[in-house]
């Protein structure tokens, strides 16, 4: 996918179970280039903690090798961790004490300066909430807050589990503009995993789709943008249909009978028009003649739901 | 010590710091109370040393009232821990477990130390008041058979090692605060019902018991006392120091 050299994160063969019986992970591929903003997706249950557990040294994989900023994760995870800012599925927060206590406790766990805790509650919208208790948080500033936690060490590598979970759209809005900042003017790598493409769709440049623990697709939103137009599709109506279907064998299109329409597979736009064309000459009547493109979404579905055919 | 001080931070608002201050004054006002409710019954026979007979009292306050203490302090502990599901994040930051680990036995320790100088704190100032407030008791009339407290402080903190550490082990791996706490007083209750039976001494939950009593002269009531408990503390040590750097997930 990438030039070798430039992954941050990298994954061969991996595979992982809790039990002999049942894999969770099957050869994962991960390849995460520097810079990237890397969409981990897939339906909940597909096996995304857990690669991000293993990413993490948190579980060790049955087979397969981990490679972080060019080394093996557990060669020296205190380094690699040194530049890591990580939030693993709910935030770990100290919910009787104040947001400032919960980044006081990683910013001096990291020896980080201490005016770097203000710094990361104004980032993500905290700061004037800092001397609350965590517990009368809601669910979205916990969120921000676990972010804040990940955030303290600048990192160089950001690994978020489903950051915008309980968060309303503006919340999901402003994350994704931070989480875009840090992208553009810092160069941090990040990996977001996510069960909704829709939350993810704006943001990331690469993405990995994952599910029943297989990789069904890895690559540039451009590369899923690409399937999507294969995927899309003219539809067709006229007075004699099956004079209609010739026509387009006779030209050269790929045609066939859906379930109302024919359906001839979408190349450009320059095609529609000499279909229409086509149909006019012929002295057919035109009922419907109608573009329709799979979103990035269905396109995702698709995946998901058939897995040997996107 | 920065790790250190977050292990202090994390006990803010908690009511571990409070039960550590009011559970250390609960045992010696106890005795206070006793004491000012029937004061005939405490006076001393003449030429006898107050002192040792409420020493003796205290001694026995702390192998039962330390251990409780003991327990739920680690309870309390290692349960800020679960309830933030904060092991995860921890195994991530760029400290080894080792340190992990040590840092947070060692801030139990502490915590235990200072409960332990406190309770004598409270219970040796108590005597004092006693003394002055009600002459008869004669706790003016004595110094305080300092070598005694001393002899049973280090008796009885290695008496509750290897308790520390198997309860640190038990609460790392139950996330219950109740199970953790309720395994840890069953030991208790055994050790206590059998403090007399001659093996007792091999059951680690037992060993604070067999201060029970404490001699102001002899020597501990079995030879094998140190070597017992020390040979517990290290063996524990070992084996939750592996479980927890190989085999805890979190």
């Amino acid at each position: 996918m990438q030039d070798l050299e430039q992954l941050i994160i990298e994954t061969n063969h991996l595979s992982f179970g809790f039990s002999k019986e049942k894999q969770v992970l099957n050869d994962i591929n991960l390849q995460i280039p520097k810079g990237a903003i890397y969409g981990f997706l897939g339906p909940n249950g597909a096996g995304k903690t857990t690669t991000i557990r293993i990413l993490l040294n948190l579980l060790k994989p049955r087979n397969g090798s981990v490679k972080i900023f060019g080394k093996p994760v557990d060669d020296d995870p205190f380094r690699t961790f040194s530049r890591i800012g990580a939030l693993i599925e709910t935030p770990s927060l100290y919910e009787h004490l104040t947001g400032l206590d919960n980044l006081m406790i990683t910013s001096k766990m990291r020896d980080i300066p201490d005016s770097r805790v203000r710094e990361v509650l104004e980032k993500v919208g905290l700061s004037s909430d800092g001397g609350t208790h965590v517990k009368k948080y809601s669910l979205g500033m916990k969120q921000r807050l676990g972010l804040a936690i990940a955030l303290l060490p600048s990192p160089d590598l950001l690994i978020l589990d489903e950051p915008t979970n309980g968060l309303d759209p503006n919340g999901i809005i402003e994350i994704r503009e931070l989480l875009l900042f840090l992208s553009k003017e810092h160069g941090v790598t990040i990996l977001i995993s996510s069960h909704l493409l829709s939350e993810i769709e704006k943001l990331v440049s690469h993405l990995g789709i994952l599910n029943d623990g297989k990789m069904l697709f890895q690559g540039s939103v451009r590369e899923l943008q690409q399937i999507r137009a294969e995927q899309s599709i003219i539809e067709i109506d006229t007075d004699q249909n099956e004079k209609a279907f010739n026509l387009m064998v006779e030209n050269n299109q790929q045609v066939s009978q859906g379930k109302q329409f024919l359906e001839v597979r979408f190349c450009n736009l320059d095609q529609l028009s000499r279909i229409a064309n086509l149909l006019v000459t012929a002295g057919l009547s035109i009922y419907r003649i109608q573009l329709i493109e799979s979103s990035l979404e269905q396109t995702f579905l698709s995946f998901i739901n058939n897995p040997d055919q996107p | 010590m920065k790790l250190f001080q977050t292990e202090l931070i994390k006990l803010k608002n908690t009511f571990a710091l409070w039960l550590t201050v009011l559970g250390a004054s609960f045992m010696p006002l106890l005795l206070l109370s006793a004491y000012l409710l029937s004061v005939k019954e405490f006076v001393p026979a003449p030429g006898v040393n107050p002192w040792h007979e409420y020493l003796l009292r205290t001694f026995n306050g702390s192998c039962l009232f330390s251990t409780g203490f003991i327990l739920l302090i680690i309870g309390l502990i290692l349960n800020v821990e679960h309830k933030a599901h904060s092991w995860k994040h921890l195994f991530v930051l760029p400290i080894s477990r080792k340190k992990l680990y040590f840092v947070k036995i060692v801030f139990i320790f502490v915590i235990i130390v200072v409960f332990i100088i406190l309770y004598f704190l409270f219970a040796l100032s108590i005597g004092q008041f006693l003394g002055f407030r009600n002459a008869e008791l004669k706790f003016s009339e004595f110094d305080v058979p300092n070598a005694y407290v001393g002899r049973f402080l280090v008796a009885f903190f290695v008496s509750i090692m290897p308790l520390v550490v198997i309860q640190y082990w038990i609460s790392l791996r139950m996330e219950n605060l109740v199970a953790s706490l309720g395994l840890g007083l069953l030991g208790l209750l055994v050790g206590l019902l059998f403090k007399n039976w001659p093996h007792i001494i091999y059951f680690p939950y037992a060993i604070p018991f067999q201060m029970w009593n404490y001699e102001a002269t002899g020597g501990f009531v079995l030879d094998r006392f140190w070597w017992i408990a020390t040979a517990y503390t290290l063996l524990f040590l070992v084996l939750s120091y592996m479980d927890f750097t190989k085999k805890f997930r979190g």
